[in-house]
């Protein structure tokens, strides 16, 4: 119990001490969720050990909610019309920045290790972006714009295609495998059908919830209810999501998308302004756990198959992303910037390396074993590079398309 | 992400959803808001339907610390110096009298119902302790002010430390008639409780300094919340690591902030909070209505009646008292007891501070009294958690005071 009641004042204290390492960094020129991830650093597993693992796991929740909120603010201003105004460009893009990533790191890879299994995992975990990062930074600076806008959709729905990228690369890498170990393979269908699936009904579980809410939204009586009743959505949503090992991100993002497109700009406004006093603290706590998660020890780790990742990987983003924009006719601010914004990757790749390394200890044969946990280790590590290196370059995209306001 | 704490997160957000309307539901009937989410709490809980189990309660424990040092944190926000002056003496005969005659009644009417004086003592030691949440969520609620209400925030928040150095006398002096060889002399019983309240004083003074330096650099309003929910979170964790009164401890962190800074500045850094409290009620009350158990109404007995009737007639009559001599506002004299009524966690985690002590004693009598004690006031608390605010709804009504109709 003294344990439980130490936390407390620890997630306190850090809260106050965020608040003022953002500053900091703010005043380096650097986005505030690079200073809240520095401090979340220094007192986490890598540095002090005043968060350790136990505390981590406790705090898990709180993650899920930010990424929830991210995910339904995300939704929320991805509005039909602008998805118009944008233009094809936006699909073109996300396909293309995805496909890019995975080609490049499969690509790399396989140049410095010449396994063509070990290329393929490399390869599906590349798409991956995680949006916090680069939401907060267009929520710090209030950027707004066609680049800003273009950010929003493209790392709201580009967790669908990494998902659909994932599930078809891995299943092609296991079935090599297996067939490389001269064992039995299963049908490459199942290994389509389950994300496919996963995404689907992500989509009609985020919409339904969406649906709901904006019906009670409607009916609510005072606005004041307004903060409650959107907080026990994206808790439900993210809920359930964790439940039926659903995409947290596209079910939050579909509530958040019904909103902004069935409802009255008054009323979408109305609620994005309500929670503005709730963001702040969320992204505190968030890249501050996040801070506290990453392991230097693992850095090392990296070793050649890392570099590999990442070149390949920021390569293939910057480069899918300028080809796309440069097919679908965008304008050059977005050609030229978009792919900086996309950079981040965290939670989610650790996640599906997870994933991997439990589906080949499955397969049993050494090399399967061997190549579990060194996606595992170098994936921790290059991690660490994205998450600091995300929001730094999102904020250079945004200041050269001229997207940052006065401050 | 462990498997349990899966659809713990579901859960809370659908009863988040669902306190909305069991809130409305009970405005419609003339109620406050938190009684519906009290009730939801209560068909939630394990003593009903069991979706929120007590494992899941526990788990969120949190929660409720934060709240009630959120609802502590804004009383001492409103206790401004000047503002207190201006109640002029009377709120300090209201505390001392409500406190003491609520003791006295219940000790008494106990005593005369069975004749057992450590029992006694005990139930008067526990009748004092109020739970503020209640009180303070309806007079946001119903955006009340004047003077009843300011004088509701003073001796809500003030009488927690009173009851505490209450409780320790007297729990004291019945461990010494039980065993008069066991007891640690009546001097430890007295410094123990007043160091508890001395220290969450100064933890939360020295705090309350820091909060409002640290605030005075802070320049976007949009950090506040994060800035009080941080120090709000520092002080509870102190409280409850140290053992110091949570109560206190965030009460002083708001006291200082407000008399140390210009009115204008805190009412513009509260103003931010608004968009919180709701979001902080909804969950604490409903969490509080999962606690109950229902199942522990039957054994109130003779006694539970005998303590609720009589704490509530000391501590009506009591403040009645208090605000005659102290020559208080008429509204005050009037209708002040009724808006202090609520009873909860605080009178049952002393309840349980009683089961330890009690069952150190060893003795068979000693360990009965401790059950008895348990489950009366586990049992009593539903009814005063219930009446609380409704009492609290009637006085502000009556005074006067009620500014928005919902």
């Amino acid at each position: 119990m003294t344990t439980e009641f130490t936390l407390l004042a620890l997630v306190g204290a850090s809260v106050v001490t965020g608040l003022f390492f953002g500053k900091a960094a703010k005043k380096a020129g650097l986005p505030s969720i690079i200073g809240y991830m520095v401090l979340g650093t220094l007192a986490g597993v890598s540095v002090l050990g005043i968060f350790h693992h136990a505390h981590l796991r406790e705090l898990a929740f709180v993650t899920d909610i930010a990424l929830g909120f991210v995910a339904f603010s995300i939704g929320s201003e991805l509005k039909l019309s602008t998805l118009r105004s944008l233009g094809r460009s936006i699909g073109l893009i996300i396909i293309l920045e995805s496909t890019g990533a995975l080609v490049m790191v499969a690509a790399l890879v396989y140049a410095v290790t010449g396994d063509i299994v070990t290329s393929l995992i490399f390869g599906a975990l590349a798409p991956a972006t995680a949006p916090a990062g680069t939401v907060a930074v267009i929520r710090e600076y209030r950027a707004k714009g066609r680049l800003s806008s273009s950010l929003y959709a493209v790392a709201g729905f580009d967790d669908g295609v990494a998902i659909l990228l994932f599930g078809f690369t891995a299943a092609i890498a296991r079935q090599l495998l297996l067939a490389e170990a001269g064992l039995a393979s299963g049908s490459l269908i199942a290994g389509l059908a389950r994300p496919a699936a996963e995404i689907l009904f992500s989509l009609l579980t985020g919409g339904a919830l969406g649906f709901l809410y904006s019906y009670l939204l409607r009916k609510l009586d005072s606005s004041s209810n307004i903060p409650a009743l959107t907080f026990g959505f994206v808790l439900f949503g993210a809920g359930l999501a964790t439940m039926f090992h659903l995409s947290l991100i596209l079910v939050n993002m579909g509530i958040g998308f019904v909103l902004a497109n069935t409802n009255r700009q008054s009323t979408v406004t109305s609620v994005n302004d309500q929670l503005r006093s709730l963001m702040p603290l969320l992204f505190i706590l968030f890249f501050f756990l996040a801070g506290a998660h990453l392991n230097f020890a693992a850095l090392p780790a990296m070793g050649i198959t890392g570099m590999a990742y990442i070149l390949g990987r920021s390569a293939g983003k910057i480069g899918g992303a300028w080809l796309g924009a440069f097919m679908g006719k965008a304008p050059e601010t977005i050609r030229n910037n978009l792919g900086l914004g996309l950079l981040s990757q965290a939670g989610v790749a650790i996640g599906l390396a997870l994933l991997v390394s439990q589906e080949f200890s499955a397969v049993g044969t050494e090399k399967a074993l061997m190549l579990g946990s060194s996606v595992i280790t170098t994936i921790t590590a290059t991690c660490i590079f994205f998450e600091i290196i995300g929001p730094i370059t999102a904020r250079i995209a945004l200041r050269n398309a001229g997207e940052i306001g006065a401050d | 992400m462990t498997l349990s704490s899966l659809p713990l997160m579901a859960v809370v957000g659908g009863a988040v959803i669902l306190s909305l309307y069991a809130g409305r539901l009970a405005r419609k009937t003339g109620l406050p808001s938190l009684v519906g989410y009290m009730i939801l709490g209560v068909i939630l809980g394990s003593s009903v339907l069991g979706v929120l189990s007590a494992e899941g309660t526990r788990t969120l424990s949190f929660l409720t610390d934060i709240a009630l040092g959120f609802v502590a944190f804004t009383i001492g926000s409103e206790l401004n110096l000047r503002e207190l002056k201006k109640l002029g003496k009377g709120i300090i005969y209201i505390i001392l009298a409500e406190s003491f005659a609520a003791f006295f009644m219940v000790a008494g009417a106990v005593w005369i119902l069975t004749g057992n004086l450590p029992m006694a003592l005990i139930f008067g030691a526990l009748a004092p302790a109020s739970a503020p949440a209640g009180t303070v969520a309806v007079i946001q609620e119903y955006g009340a002010k004047g003077k009843l209400t300011s004088a509701l925030y003073a001796v809500v928040g003030f009488d927690d430390g009173l009851a505490i150095i209450i409780f320790g006398f007297a729990s004291a002096a019945a461990r010494n008639i039980l065993d008069p060889a066991a007891s640690s002399g009546l001097m430890h019983s007295v410094l123990h409780p007043a160091g508890e309240i001395l220290f969450s004083i100064l933890a939360g003074g020295f705090l309350g300094v820091l909060l409002t330096v640290l605030g005075r650099k802070l320049r976007p309003l949009t950090d506040v919340p994060s800035l009080f929910m941080g120090f709000v979170a520092v002080a509870a964790g102190i409280a409850q690591w140290l053992h110091l009164s949570l109560i206190l401890t965030c009460m002083m962190l708001g006291f200082v902030l407000t008399n140390t800074t210009p009115v204008a500045t805190v009412k513009s850094m509260m103003g931010q909070l608004r968009t919180w409290m709701p979001f902080l009620f909804i969950p604490f009350f409903f969490l509080a209505g999962a606690h109950l158990d229902i199942a522990a109404l039957p054994s109130l007995g003779l006694i539970g009646v005998v303590y609720i009737l009589a704490r509530t007639a000391g501590l009506m009559g009591g403040a009645r008292l208090g605000a005659v001599i102290g020559r208080s506002d008429d509204n005050i004299k009037k209708y002040l007891g009724f808006g202090i009524l609520s009873q909860a966690g605080v009178a049952i985690g002393l309840s349980m501070v009683v089961l330890g002590q009690f069952e150190a004693l060893g003795t068979p009598e000693a360990s009965s009294i401790a059950v008895n004690v348990i489950t009366t006031i586990t049992a009593t608390c539903i009814i005063f958690e219930i009446i609380g605010p409704i009492g609290a709804k009637y006085a502000l009504q009556k005074a006067g005071e009620i500014r928005r109709k919902t």
